[in-house]
């Protein structure tokens, strides 16, 4: 990893162009820090619109029977919450996370392509915009599923080509922030930094834009197919014509399997910095980490299928996919030992940013195993479409991704604003998110194994205790992150100045702790040396 | 302002990069089309 040495005279006279004033500083930024934090408002805004479905959700499925809400609209809340939470919540917020940290990391002044870095960020709002919308034209939003399945998809009403574009829309983004991110460590990085002394967060972000590039069209070319055979005449996924609905199913999971690293892997990266900060210790195994995201990347690309086992495939397929998908737990597990080898022996202490990246240690091995339950077919002809399935996912994405984004934040909060952030209510809210996320999604585990099938809006009596239990963890987590808006908005207001180094009693690691907190404008203007 | 990168071969190098990229997303996209619309023959 980078030993890093850096000149204050590098960035210490750029008052010459600061920001610029009013409403044109976001319009027209170019800036990675400025981007970088709409980005972040941005996904913290849809965090909390598709919190807000999850728990019409969960507030329907708080007692059997039909209370608040019409199935329809119960189906629509699902699927949009999983499009919003996904595409508008943790992608950008990691895509904003990039453009804060990379340049600072890597030791450039900014993006390698600011301008298309705007772009790619003011056509988001444009794009959900346009999804949320569908919910008020006359056949009501998406209700089908984020998966965007044929031909059910196909029977949605005037919102099918709101639907289709806003895909469409947000792959473009995501495609042009991973040019952007590809091409930034590729050609700014600072001299001396070499791959392998990069920061774990780059390398983790690297990969996942290669995943991006490759996948994200991928999703454009399935829904554009979705579109024609509604529109021009093609069947390409209408049995009627000739078509095949299962293929939508595999290209459709061609890109939703490495979606699933897309959110996960720069949580690694995110963890993989912090640990060894809070541990007092380099990180273990560097090398076998950076060696291990690219193992898992690779894999991810062959084991789609595994989705879709009960859909019928040869036994070889079965096979094949099964044993595919085990082996991700090889290099995940190589990650999940040097984290815990990072921290054995170390002098660690308990800051927010260490406690979330603890808890993610934990509750997304959790997700892990289940995921490994899934993988095995006889067991996933028994587990597909229950709730199972949704407290492994959930369990990846809340406590993994989803943790990981707010350790991130807890970390380098007083690196961007320059103020620290009021402790105790830090902490408070990590321990009521991880009581209340187990409260909620640990149930979901029961619920599944019982045989209480996903995406209804009524159920078995049976069922009704474990989703009283989970629907209260849900309005506990979900108020509980109101918590973490008042310290973010608090901390950017104001609060006890940060020094350069944040988190002086602990081991920070890396370039952008060499800058002043808040760091100037212009990141690094004279290239740092590394050594 | 944005900022400009001015060392010519640091410029081409982007350039390069960014080609390569959006040959590969193109190659994606229309592949996949492509598999699919053979597929449908």
């Amino acid at each position: 990893m980078a030993h890093a040495h850096t000149h204050d005279a590098a960035h210490d006279h750029h008052d010459d162009h600061g920001p610029a004033k009013g409403i044109g500083r976001w319009l027209f930024a170019t800036n990675h820090k400025d981007i970088g934090t709409m980005y972040m408002l941005f996904s913290l805004l849809m965090f909390f619109i598709g919190g807000a479905m999850a728990l019409v959700i969960r507030a329907e499925l708080f007692q059997p029977g039909m209370q608040l809400v019409d199935p329809m609209f119960f189906n629509q809340m699902t699927t949009m919450h999983a499009l919003i939470m996904i595409f508008g919540a943790v992608m950008p917020a990691f895509v904003g996370l990039a453009n804060w940290m990379i340049p600072l990391q890597v030791g450039a002044p900014d993006m390698a392509l600011p301008r298309m870095n705007n772009f790619s960020f003011w056509i988001l709002p444009f794009a959900f915009t346009m999804l949320l919308g569908t919910l008020f034209v006359p056949g009501g939003g998406p209700a089908g599923g984020w998966t965007m399945y044929p031909p059910l998809s196909q029977q949605l009403g005037d919102g099918f080509p709101m639907l289709i574009f806003a895909v469409h829309l947000m792959g473009a983004s995501s495609i042009m922030g991973a040019i952007n991110v590809i091409v930034t460590i590729m050609n700014m990085r600072a001299p001396g930094m070499s791959l392998l002394k990069m920061p774990i967060f780059v390398w983790t972000w690297l990969i996942t834009a290669y995943l991006l590039i490759a996948v994200m069209p991928v999703l454009a070319g399935a829904v554009t197919m979705l579109l024609t055979d509604h529109y021009f005449g093609t069947t390409f996924f209408e049995a009627a014509g000739g078509g095949d609905p299962v293929m939508f199913q595999h290209i459709f999971w061609f890109f939703g399997h490495p979606e699933v690293y897309i959110m996960i892997l720069p949580a690694f990266g995110i963890v993989s910095e912090i640990i060894p900060t809070f541990s007092r210790k380099p990180l273990f195994g560097y090398d076998a980490m950076v060696y291990a995201t690219a193992s898992i990347a690779f894999l991810s690309f062959i084991v789609w299928a595994h989705h879709m086992f009960t859909v019928g495939m040869p036994l070889a397929g079965q096979m094949f996919f099964m044993l595919a998908t085990m082996l991700i737990a090889v290099p995940t597990g190589v990650k999940v030992f040097n984290w815990t080898a990072t921290m054995f022996k170390g002098s660690i202490s308990f800051e927010p940013p260490m406690l979330f990246a603890i808890s993610f240690l934990f509750l997304f091995t959790i997700g892990g195993f289940s995921g490994l339950m899934l993988a095995i077919v006889p067991a996933d002809f028994q587990y597909h479409d229950t709730y199972f399935v949704v407290a492994h996912f959930h369990y990846v994405l809340v406590p993994g991704a989803v943790f990981s984004l707010m350790a991130a934040a807890y970390y380098w909060l007083p690196k961007w604003t320059g103020h620290m952030y009021n402790m105790k209510l830090a902490k408070a809210h990590f321990w009521l998110s991880t009581i209340f996320v187990n409260v909620l999604f640990f149930p979901q585990h029961f619920l599944g194994l019982a045989g209480m099938p996903r995406r209804i809006p009524d159920y078995s009596t049976q069922f009704a205790d474990w989703n009283m239990i989970s629907s209260i963890g849900a309005f506990g987590f979900g108020l509980s992150q109101l918590l973490f808006a008042y310290i973010v908005f608090a901390c950017i207001r104001g609060g006890e100045k940060a020094t350069d180094k944040v988190w002086d009693s602990g081991r920070p690691h890396g370039l952008e702790w060499t800058l002043s907190s808040p760091p100037p404008y212009h990141s690094f203007e004279t290239a740092p040396e590394v050594k | 302002m944005a900022t400009e990168i001015r060392d010519p071969e640091r410029k081409r190098g982007v350039q390069r990069t960014v080609l390569w990229l959006l040959l590969i997303a193109a190659t994606f996209y229309f592949g996949f089309i492509a598999m699919a619309v053979m597929r449908a023959q």
